[in-house]
Parts: structure tokens; sequence; C-alpha cells
């Protein structure tokens, strides 16, 4: 396996004025390709921060992102939205669904109108009578889901999720988490995703750690469990 | 209290584009509409004082009329109360003044000549003895004579010395095409003469109809009015009428001022409920922490209301500095206007009160609408529920959503596209005028009037029409000519004027109209005959068959061929040449020929009044009313194109303000920038088509009531209607406007940090 995302003394800072506030202060971290990694940190840590410079959504203030070995924040915006459109699926915490299309459209927006492949996504993640239900229509879980599978519809390199589950219930994180593990296990997308849940540290193959701005630490699993191993 | 006032200040702040629009929504309509009414009312308001004060007549009458009938009529009507005056109009006389022969207005008259007509005498008295002259005070300047100097003047071939008894300014005028002649130029003056003199023009001042001044006149003067020329205000050759296109021009004005603030209170409507939809998250959660509603509501209230103050208060000062004075100064290049006094300045203040009064109600409803909900459901970011139209997935994704968006957004859609359905709908009118009205000349006028020459007398001076045409004819002057005589009449108990035509009148030509019948307005519906009361000393009932119909816009009249009336009544001739009708010989001057002389020699030939005007009045008239209606045009373009852009930089950051959680996904998805912009593009692509197609009913409808305003020529009927070239010079302007708010969408949008945006609306 090779390393498909490298992080290389990262920094973001946002300015007041004359006065600057350094929310990420260099930080370096590598995901291999089909890992499984988290991003974990107290509130204001930098995580999510993080995972929007590596989505290609934040500009940062100094530093490098590779991946598979380009340095994104070299790219101009149109690499960028070329980026974002092919090599990175991301998953909002907040879903982020156009309101006013169906569950079917959300994913048929970013994938070419393939209205198959669209349907077979959203059967896999369990809601093949939802296709025709627009976001207000759905439940958190529902949604999310619908998110899950239209950024993985793109068929992406690297799959970016902001805190997936933290806006659902036990049930609906399960089944959501479940999906996430299995699009990892099963299809080898390498995943990072930014959780404040400890209990998804054991399904993971590698957990980086933020404080105020810093890696506190990055730890290894070599033996990952799946998610009906999980006691959660 | 005071930490909402802090909140309501920054969120001023905040969205400081927002308020920048609000704040030129509220500037531009007060200034438009207080502007506007204030000229409109102004301009009525001056010009009537000026007719009022020098005491104008409602009527002109021509009648020959012998001095001993003159004087019996004078007698009688000051015991019946009917205030009239009476002079000899000669149009164009030679006078020497100043060692240069130029041709002035001269009038002769009478001893009652100022019972109506008052002079502000300025220098010197009225005269007192015959051929004593008194002088328009500008002419007098102009040309170095003064009281008690001797004025030459020839009347009829005859040589008279006047002698200046004193100097006024005039109040009545014979003028061509202007609302206040430059009588320094034309010259004015008025000499008093104790002759028997022919025929004479009599101004009444009545409240009387045609029809029945007409018969009155007779009464008191024993004799057959029936030949005389009366002359309603709206075609009357005299200031009077002149009033009336100033008149037309403050109808048009007042219909714009309302339009204006019409859509543009539709936008401030749609503006204040979304910033009131925008607060819902606060308004939330405010009410979640107890803060008092009537404390929210004025926290929200607090700077919208002072910028539309702000706005509405400059915009009404502007407006009623401002465009009075562009819009008058405007017109004086076409009109010499009297110094106008500003009024109805209250208008603009009343306004910015309905303004206000609408923001205040937009807002109240759209917070009543959040304060049903409860503070959970509104700090819970909700989706709007989706539309479930075009559900095919084979349709683009993009078209989808747009049309989608503008069917869930309808607040928002209908009144954006209502209010710019109402600008275009100025653009329409003002192309819709220019195609009705400037082809006139050409179809309408031009067959009916283009004539050259005009020659206008009364059969009571027992001189048959055949007879003056032959010899018009054998002149070797005249290419072509036509005939009209004409008779007032009653018909449904209205007054109608009855034009009897020959076989080239144009009006042949009109729906099926032929000489086995005559010609009603369509108004008058389905009919097969019709039963006329001529009005003339002989009483004359005929029952006409009706064969053909037109348009009666601004005028109502019946149009009879000669021959059927020829048929229909053999005796026609004896009544034409006894009881008088009104007769006008239409003559085309071959060119280059001068055939004014002509009139000259009928003069001296037959002793009677003709009256020789070269190039027809109406085709003056005409080319007046398009200078006018050009005008009206201009401004119309003018103000479109304000209103316009204001409205596309408020529905752009409507748009924005509506959209950026859409846009932000479509960025973050890595969706490419031709469908975002495609997406933002399309909705105002929507709202432009629609208020299109809507523009050209709305447009018809101001056009129609300006069309008939302008309609006061008798025997013009102008065909509301609007050529393809100009629909689609409007559909190309229409595009400008929809590029110019898609760019600046585009624009904006490109600013947009993907982060913050989402961020901001979780």
């Amino acid at each position: 396996m090779g390393v498909l995302l490298k992080v290389e003394d990262l920094t973001k800072s946002y300015f007041s004025g004359k006065n600057e506030n350094r929310v990420i202060k260099g930080v370096s971290f590598e995901v291999e390709e089909g890992e499984f990694a988290l991003l974990m940190g107290d509130s204001g840590s930098g995580k999510s921060t993080i995972l929007n410079i590596v989505g290609g959504m934040d500009k940062a203030t100094s530093g490098r992102v590779f991946i598979l070995g380009s340095n994104i924040l070299d790219y101009s915006d149109k690499q960028l939205n070329e980026y974002r459109r092919t090599t990175v699926g991301f998953v909002f915490q907040s879903y982020n669904l156009i309101g006013n299309l169906s569950a079917l459209e959300n994913i048929l927006l970013v994938n070419g109108n393939n209205v198959a492949s669209a349907r077979k996504l959203l059967d896999d993640m369990g809601l093949k009578d939802r296709a025709d239900a627009f976001p207000s229509e759905l439940s958190g879980g529902e949604a999310q889901r619908v998110a899950l599978a239209r950024a993985m519809s793109k068929a992406p390199s690297l799959l970016l999720c902001d805190e997936p589950t933290g806006a659902l219930d036990y049930e609906n994180s399960r089944k959501v988490i479940s999906s996430i593990v299995s699009l990892n296990k099963n299809e080898g997308i390498t995943i990072l995703m930014v959780t404040h849940n400890p209990a998804f540290l054991p399904l993971a193959d590698k957990v980086i750690r933020l404080k105020s701005g810093w890696i506190e630490s990055i730890t290894v699993n070599d033996s990952p469990l799946s998610v009906s191993e999980l006691k959660w | 209290m005071k930490l909402l006032l802090l909140k309501s200040i920054r969120d001023f702040k905040t969205n400081i584009l927002l308020n920048i629009s609000i704040f030129l929504l509220a500037f531009v309509g007060i200034f438009l509409f207080g502007g506007l009414n204030v000229t409109g009312i102004s301009l009525k308001s001056s010009i009537d004082e000026f007719y009022l004060s020098h005491n104008l007549a409602s009527y002109t009458v021509t009648q020959e009329l012998p001095f001993e009938k003159m004087k019996l009529l004078y007698e009688r009507s000051k015991e019946d109360g009917l205030v009239l005056d009476g002079a000899k109009q000669l149009d164009a006389v030679t006078l020497n003044v100043g060692g240069i022969g130029r041709n002035i207005e001269v009038s002769l008259f009478t001893r009652n000549d100022f019972v109506v007509n008052t002079p502000q005498i300025v220098e010197g008295q009225l005269p007192e003895e015959t051929f004593e002259a008194l002088i328009d005070l500008a002419f007098a300047k102009e040309n170095g004579v003064k009281v008690g100097d001797t004025l030459p003047i020839n009347i009829e071939g005859q040589s008279y010395e006047t002698v200046i008894s004193g100097l006024a300014v005039f109040p009545d005028h014979l003028y061509k095409g202007d609302a206040i002649p430059q009588i320094a130029e034309t010259g004015i003056v008025k000499i008093f003469v104790d002759l028997d003199i022919g025929a004479n023009t009599f101004y009444v001042k009545t409240d009387l109809g045609e029809v029945d001044l007409r018969l009155k006149l007779e009464m008191l003067s024993d004799m057959p009015f029936s030949m005389s020329r009366v002359i309603g205000k709206s075609d009357n050759v005299s200031v009077k009428r002149v009033a009336s296109d100033i008149d037309l021009i403050t109808s048009l004005i007042s219909i714009l001022p309302w339009v204006c603030l019409i859509s543009l209170c539709l936008i401030l409507y749609v503006n204040a409920s979304k910033r009131a939809e925008d607060e819902g998250y606060n308004i939330g959660i405010m009410c979640a922490n107890g803060v008092s509603k009537s404390k929210i509501v004025f926290s929200l209230m607090l700077p919208y209301l002072v910028n539309v103050f702000i706005g509405g208060l400059l915009g009404a000062i502007l407006g009623i500095i401002v465009l009075p004075d562009v819009y008058i100064n405007l017109l004086s290049r076409f009109y010499t206007l009297p110094s106008v006094t500003l009024g109805g300045l209250m208008v603009a203040f009343i306004a910015l009160v309905v303004l206000m009064v609408v923001t205040t109600v937009a807002l109240l409803i759209a917070v009543s609408s959040l304060f049903m909900r409860t503070p959970t459901s509104l700090m819970r970011s909700a989706h709007k529920s989706g539309s479930k139209i075009i559900k095919s997935t084979k349709a683009p994704i993009v078209l989808k959503l747009s049309l989608r968006n503008f069917i869930s957004y309808k607040k928002k859609s209908i009144f954006s596209t209502v209010s710019a359905a109402l600008c275009l709908g100025l653009l329409v009118t003002s192309f819709m005028l220019d195609d009705s009205v400037s082809d006139l000349n050409r179809t309408v006028y031009g067959k009916y009037y283009n004539y050259d020459y005009t020659i206008s007398w009364n059969a009571g001076d027992k001189l048959d029409y055949t007879e003056l045409s032959e010899r018009a004819m054998q002149s070797g002057l005249f290419e072509n000519q036509m005939f009209c005589l004409e008779f007032p009449a009653k018909y449904d108990g209205k007054n109608v004027l009855v034009s009897i035509m020959d076989e080239n009148n144009p009006c042949y030509k009109i729906d099926g109209f032929n000489a086995d019948g005559v010609c009603i307005p369509k108004s008058y519906g389905d009919v097969e005959s019709i039963d006329i009361n001529l009005y003339s000393q002989i009483p004359l009932e005929m029952t006409l068959p009706v064969s053909g119909s037109y348009k009666d816009i601004g005028m109502f009249g019946i149009i009879v061929p000669l021959a059927l009336i020829n048929q229909m009544y053999p005796d026609f001739y004896y009544l034409y040449m006894q009881s008088g009708l009104n007769t006008k010989l239409y003559l085309k001057q071959k060119p280059g020929v001068d055939a004014e002389a002509f009139t000259d020699e009928l003069r001296a030939d037959y002793s009677v009044a003709f009256n020789g005007t070269l190039h027809s009045v109406g085709s003056k008239r005409f080319q007046e009313l398009f200078t006018v209606i050009s005008v009206t045009e201009l401004v119309l373009i003018v103000i479109c194109g304000i209103m316009m852009a204001v409205m596309v930089l408020n529905i752009s950051s409507l748009s924005l303000s509506d959209r950026i959680r859409d846009y932000s996904i479509f960025k973050a998805l890595g969706i490419g920038g031709d469908k975002v912009n495609a997406l933002s593009s399309l909705e105002n692509v929507f709202s432009v088509l629609i208020a299109y197609l809507l523009a050209f009913p709305i447009g018809a409808l101001i056009s129609q009531k300006i069309i008939k305003a302008v309609a006061v020529v008798t025997g013009v009927v102008a065909y509301l209607h609007i050529t393809v070239i100009s629909a689609l010079i409007l559909f190309v302007c229409a595009a400008i406007f929809t590029v110019i708010g898609n760019i600046l969408i585009n624009n904006k949008i490109k600013r947009v940090n993907v982060v913050s945006a989402l961020k901001k609306e979780e």
C-alpha cells in the first residue's frame, strides 16, 4: 500500500486586523491507500479545518498536502474544482443535500446522471424505497446515508467524513458508520473521518489526535474491529 | 433592549449589500414617484392657473354674422348670462413694423371683446376709438414701437392707419404648436374697429355641450347657426388646445409613478419578508430565552425602517427638486411654458409613508408567521419542502433544480417577476406607442388628412362645393382633392358628428364600409340601421343602413357616403345650401407650387370667409403629438432602466442569500462553475421570460390609456400594436437586464467561501 494522503507542516491562521489566530500549527501526517483513519480531538483543535483543507474547500496558510503525490495547495481554483469532483468525496455532519432534489437526484447531480449506478448506491445504503424522497422527508440517518451515497457515486480515491454521525442517534449512527466501514473494507476506499466518538476508535487503522492545532499522537491499530464486533 | 439595538446595528453592518439595495429601492421608488407626481401636478396646476387667470374661452365659434345680428347676440347673451366675446381673426396680415414687412396675427375686435379675453394692460389704455390698437408688450419691445405710434396695416386689400393706444400681455393667441407662443416673433395686435365685419370668431365660455351651445346661439341671434364651426377644447386652434397637450403630458406622467411605486413596493415586500425569514434562527434563540415579542419585532424593524426612511426621504427631497426641473426643462424645448410653481409636494412624503407601511406590514406578516412556529423549529435548520415537478430522471438536473427553486420560493419569484414585468411593461409601452402612433401619418392619417392644403368654408356662403372643387382643380395648383362635409347630429341620445365623405376618402377602406351604408363606431355593436336626427334649422330624420364599423378611440362620428345621402335624401343639396354644413376641401398641392394665394383669390372673388391653411392643421397637430410622445418614450426608457438596475441589484442579492447553501454544496462537490452559474442564471431567465410575456398586456393597458388621451384629433384612429422588430428589441433589452443580473450574481458566487457559507447555514 502506498501513501495516498501526505500532510506536511500544515498551518492555518485567521486574521482579524493585525491579530493572527493560528488554528493549525504545523501538522504533518500520512494516510495510506485503503486505510481508515480517524481525526480526533477537542472542539477547536483544528480537525474540521484540516479536513476542509484536504478536501480542497479551504486554503492553508502554509504547508503541503499531497494527494497521490500532487500538492493540492498549489492547485488553481479550476484544478481544485476538478479535484473535488473526481478525487475526493465529502460527507458533512449536516448532510448538505440539495433541498429541492430527491435522494436519487442528489446523487445524479454528481455521477453524470447514471441512474442505474445511483439506484444501486441507494440500494447498498438500504435506501431503495427512499429514492424519490426529498431531504425534508428523510430522517437524519437516511439523509446522511444519501450524502454518503452521493460522495461514493464519484468513486473517490479519498472519502472525507466530518463528524458524519454527530447529529444522529445511536441506531442511525450505527447504520451510517456501518456503511462507511463497509466502503473501506469492501471497496477499499481510503477514509479520513473526523469524530468525537471514542467508540469508533477500534474500527480505525490509524488514529490522529489533535490538540490546540498540534498533533498530539498518531496511533496505528494493527487489528481493527468490524462494526459487528464493536461493543457500542 | 440596548443589546438588541446593538445587534440591529451589527446586522446592518453585516448585511451591507442587502441594506444598500433596500436603501436604493426606497430612494429610487420615492424619487421617481414623488418627482414625477410633483412634475405632473405642478405642470397642470401652473398651466391651469395661467389659463384660468387669463379667463379663456371654452369654445371657439366661427359664424358669418351681420353686424346687427352680432349686436343682438351680444345684448341677449348678457341677459342670458352667456359669456361670449367676438373678434375677427385675420391669420396673416402684413404689418410694416420698423420698416420691415412681416406677417403677424391681427385681431379686429368689438367693444365687448375683453369680456372673455382680458389682457393685462401694462402701459396706455384700451382702445376707445376706431382703429386704435392694443399691442403685445413683447412685440412692441422687439420692434421698438410705443404708445402713440402709428401702424399701417392692410386688411382685405384696404389700407388703414392704426394708433397704438396701449401695450398689454395677451392671454389668447393663434399660434403654431406652442403652448404660449413666442410673442416677440409672431406679434399680436388687437385693433378696435367699429365696422360691419363679415365673418366672426366668437369665444364662448360655457359648460354647455356643443349642440346645446349651437341651439342657444341660434335662439339668441334669431338666425341659423348650423353652419357655424364650434370647436371644443381638445381641437381648438388656440392656447386652450395646447393646454390639452399639457393635460395629456400630465396624464402620461401620472401613470408612470404608480407603476414605479407598485413594482418597488413588491420588491421591498419580498425583501422585508426575506429579511425576517433570515432572522428566523435568531428569533428562535430570543424566543427560547424569553425575550418579549415586541422587543424582537422592534429590533428587527428598526434598522430596516430607518434604512427605508432615510432612502425614501432623500428620494423625496431629490425627486421633487431634480425631476420636475429636468422634465420641465425637457418639455420647454418643445413648448413655451409659463413659469411652473411646484405643487403637490406632499405626494412624495405620502408615498414615503406608504413605503414605510408596506415595509412594516411585510415585516409584521413575516415575523408573525415565524412567531407561530416553536423556538425549537426556528432554531433547527430545516429543508424547504421539495417541489415535485419534473420527475423525469432524463431532464437536466440543473434545469430541474432551477424550476423547482423558482416554484418553491413562490413569494420571491412571483413578486420579482411581477415587478420586472411592470418595468418591462413601461418599456413595452414605449415601443408600442411608437409603433401605434408613429405610422399614423402613413396609414390612417396619411390617407385621410395628408393633404397640403385645406380650405374650409361654410355653405351659408351659398358656395357650392362642386364649383369650388372644379375651380381648385382647374387652377393647376393641385393634383388631388377630397371633400368632407360635416354637421352635428343626435344619435342614440349622443351628440355625434356626421361626416359626409366623397369616394376618395380612405374611410371607405375600413372594415367593409361601402357606399351603400354608413360606418359607425364598433362600440355600437352589431346594428343594421341607425336613425339620425340631423341638427339643423331644417329638421331632418334619416334611417340609414349600417355597412361598416371602426374602432372609436377618442372620437365618436358617423361616416356617410355622399352617394348614400343623395340617394336617401334627394333634397340634400337643398339642405346643404340652406341649413349649412361645414365644408372642407382637402387639396394635394403639386410639388413646388405655392398655393397660398389661392385662398386670397377665393376671398376676393367670392367675398366669403375662406380659411386656407397650408399643411393641414391635423398634420401639424400630429407632429406636435409625436414630439410629446417621443419625450414620453424617452422618459419611459430612462425610468425603466433605473428601475431595472435597482431591481437587478436587489434580486441578485436576494437570490444569493436564498441559494448560498446550494451554491456552496455545488462547489464543495466539485460541480463545475458553469453549472453553478447556470443554476443561478436559470431562475432569473424564467423570471424574466415570464415578465417579458406579462409585460405585453401591461404595456398594452398603459398604451391604451395613453393612446386614448392622444387620439383627440377627430377622425384619426390609432390601432394599438407592436411590431416584431420592437418585440425583438424588447427581448434583447430583457436579455441584457438578465445578463447583468446574472453577471452580478455569478461574480458574488465566485467570491463565496464554501466552508464559511456552509458553516453559517448550519
